[in-house]
């Protein structure tokens, strides 16, 4: 156990959550715009290229009043969400059999190795094979990389658990099966189930929208892909927009949050944050 | 394996800390013939790191094992918990052959091995909920042994929020709370400060005269063995032996007071000249010497 580095943990949740929601890097979101508004006076950037500031902005307007992008955002997320969680739990679920099971871990680790090295977009044309264009391959596709990266993390997170704590429970009473998982195992690899959660749910969100722009017909990787045919560049940036905004909602708004009351608070996080 | 578990909870009943007077008959140590090899890290041969050690802890005596670093003494105190299995020989407590760890063998580790994810309370409480008291009872529990400890009011805190020395006392704590028969405890108090330990050693001594179990504790320190034990084995190295017993006469009671400091460190003194022939003829760096 580390204990050099951790007397300001406690303080970090409310800090964390407090700055999280009044002052999202506002300062330099204004600097971008501000860079990006001027861009096209400075340069002869032909708005193909380069959709003006104000021309998005009216986009976005009209694509929100028309209720369209929340159409699309609610096709993607509710996606998102379903592929998430099943490949979340079935991460979670293999991972703590593979870290209990020396079979297992030998049979399998081999086949998960593998499997992890294949970049979950490499599967897209297969998925379309089995599950024609549609939600099937995304959700498939989505899945199976949430649960190769939550596989891996909670084995990582099972493997950092120091032996002692295991002794620590056994000479306590503990039976080697039942509360060992429950008491060590579990709780002790929250740190990489978390990090495989968050990394899982990042991926996810951005192959979600490059495998929505192949294989669906609705969502917003589609929205952006049909627009680009007509060279509507002012709802691929706004699509783009989109994206980044709902990325960092979920991650202060979620993962955060979850990740304060747990591994933050134990102290087992060693401060750094992504 | 319902059953098992049902039946363990029975076991587990919540007197008074006053010592119950059928405890000291129980809680008999007799280490026999114990060697132990650990596999090089290099070439995976077999290096002999401890034995053949035999020694006898009666019940309710507070043996102190000291010996220079390296000489096998964590190997041999996690023998005796059931947590390594010693290559050769055996030992018994109270007439059964130890083959795993056990609640009745209570272990205070060298570094805390607080769980970070429970507070303070919840571990204190772990040793009664796995013997099968409700949560209501085992924090109960907990809270009395927090405040025996001397720290009543962190049971909601988490370890990392803790000093050093905190950690300790709830590390003895969480020990305590599941009633071993056999407290065995690694140089628990190496890491707190002199002032922190001179409190500590007082406490521990304190709370072993009401609770009367057996205790096995390692130590590096000479004065530490000198205030505590009935008894002190010094090991030596390379394999670790028993290399001579001395038994402290000195009441318990007396030791901690100004008057009986130097007779304390007159025990102190002779526990030193024997140690001093235990260490290794070549002399080597601590770090080399612990895993
Ligand atoms: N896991 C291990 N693998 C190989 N050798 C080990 C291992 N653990 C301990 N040893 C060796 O066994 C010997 C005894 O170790 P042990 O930790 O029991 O000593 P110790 O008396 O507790 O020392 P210290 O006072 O420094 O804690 C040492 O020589 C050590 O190098
Ligand atoms: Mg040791």
């Amino acid at each position: 156990m580390n204990t050099s580095e951790r007397p300001k943990a406690s303080l970090r949740p409310s800090t964390f959550a407090r700055r999280a929601v009044l002052r999202p890097g506002l300062v330099p979101v204004a600097v971008v715009l501000g860079m990006w508004a001027l861009l096209p006076s400075l340069d002869h950037l032909p708005v193909y290229k380069l959709p003006h500031l104000a021309q998005v902005a009216s986009e976005l307007w009209h694509l929100a009043v028309t209720g369209a992008i929340f159409n699309a955002l609610g096709d993607s997320l509710s996606r998102l969400a379903i592929a998430f969680v099943i490949g979340a739990t079935l991460g979670v679920a293999v991972g703590v059999a593979v870290a209990l099971s020396r079979a297992l871990n030998d049979f399998l680790m081999p086949l998960i190795a593998f499997f992890n090295a294949i970049a979950g977009i490499a599967w897209i044309p297969l998925a379309i094979v089995w599950f024609g264009f549609g939600s099937g391959p995304v959700l498939f596709v989505i899945a199976n990389n949430v649960f190769f990266i939550v596989l891996y993390n909670t084995l990582l997170g099972a493997e950092r658990i120091p032996p002692v704590m295991y002794d620590a429970v056994r000479t306590l009473g503990g039976d080697r099966r039942r509360t060992i998982v429950r008491e060590v195992l579990v709780p002790g690899a929250m740190v990489g189930v978390l990090g495989g959660l968050r990394t899982g749910l990042a991926f996810a969100w951005r192959a979600l929208v490059a495998v929505e722009m192949i294989a669906a017909s609705n969502g917003l990787g589609f929205m952006s892909i049909q627009a680009s045919r007509v060279f509507d560049g002012s709802t691929v940036v706004s699509v783009i927009l989109v994206i980044g905004t709902v990325w960092v909602l979920m991650d202060r708004l979620l993962l955060r949050p979850v990740e304060a009351l747990t591994v933050r608070r134990w102290g087992m996080l060693g401060g750094a944050d992504l | 394996m319902a059953s098992a578990l049902s039946g363990a909870g029975r076991s587990y009943r919540h007197d008074s800390l006053a010592a119950t007077p059928d405890k000291c008959t129980l809680g008999r140590v007799e280490v026999k013939e114990v060697c132990h090899e650990y596999l090089s890290p290099t070439d995976k041969t077999p290096v002999a790191a401890l034995g053949p050690v035999s020694l006898q802890v009666s019940a309710g005596e507070f043996l102190c094992l000291l010996g220079p670093s390296g000489c096998g003494k964590s190997t041999l105190l996690m023998i005796i918990a059931g947590l390594f299995n010693p290559t050769a020989g055996t030992v018994v407590v109270d007439g059964v052959a130890v083959t795993g760890p056990s609640r009745e063998r209570g272990v205070v580790f060298q570094d805390y091995a607080l769980l970070p994810w429970k507070t303070v309370r919840s571990n204190v409480a772990l040793g009664p909920r796995l013997a099968g008291a409700s949560r209501r009872e085992a924090n109960q529990v907990a809270d009395e042994f927090l405040e025996l400890v001397g720290m009543p009011q962190a049971g909601d805190r988490y370890p990392h929020e803790l000093s050093g020395g905190m950690r300790q006392r709830a590390a003895v704590a969480r020990t305590l709370a599941a009633k071993p028969k056999v407290l065995l405890m690694d140089e628990p108090f190496a890491a707190v400060d002199a002032q922190t330990r001179g409190v500590l050693q007082e406490e521990l001594i304190g709370i072993w005269a009401r609770t009367a179990q057996t205790v096995v504790f390692v130590t590096h320190s000479v004065e530490e063995a000198a205030l505590l034990a009935d008894r002190v084995v010094v090991m030596s190295t390379g394999p670790g032996r028993v290399q001579e017993e001395f038994p402290v006469t000195l009441p318990h009671e007396d030791r901690f007071s100004r008057e009986s400091a130097t007779r304390v460190a007159e025990v102190a003194a002779s526990l030193l000249a024997s140690v001093r022939t235990a260490q290794p003829r070549r002399p080597r760096r601590g770090g080399s010497w612990s895993g």
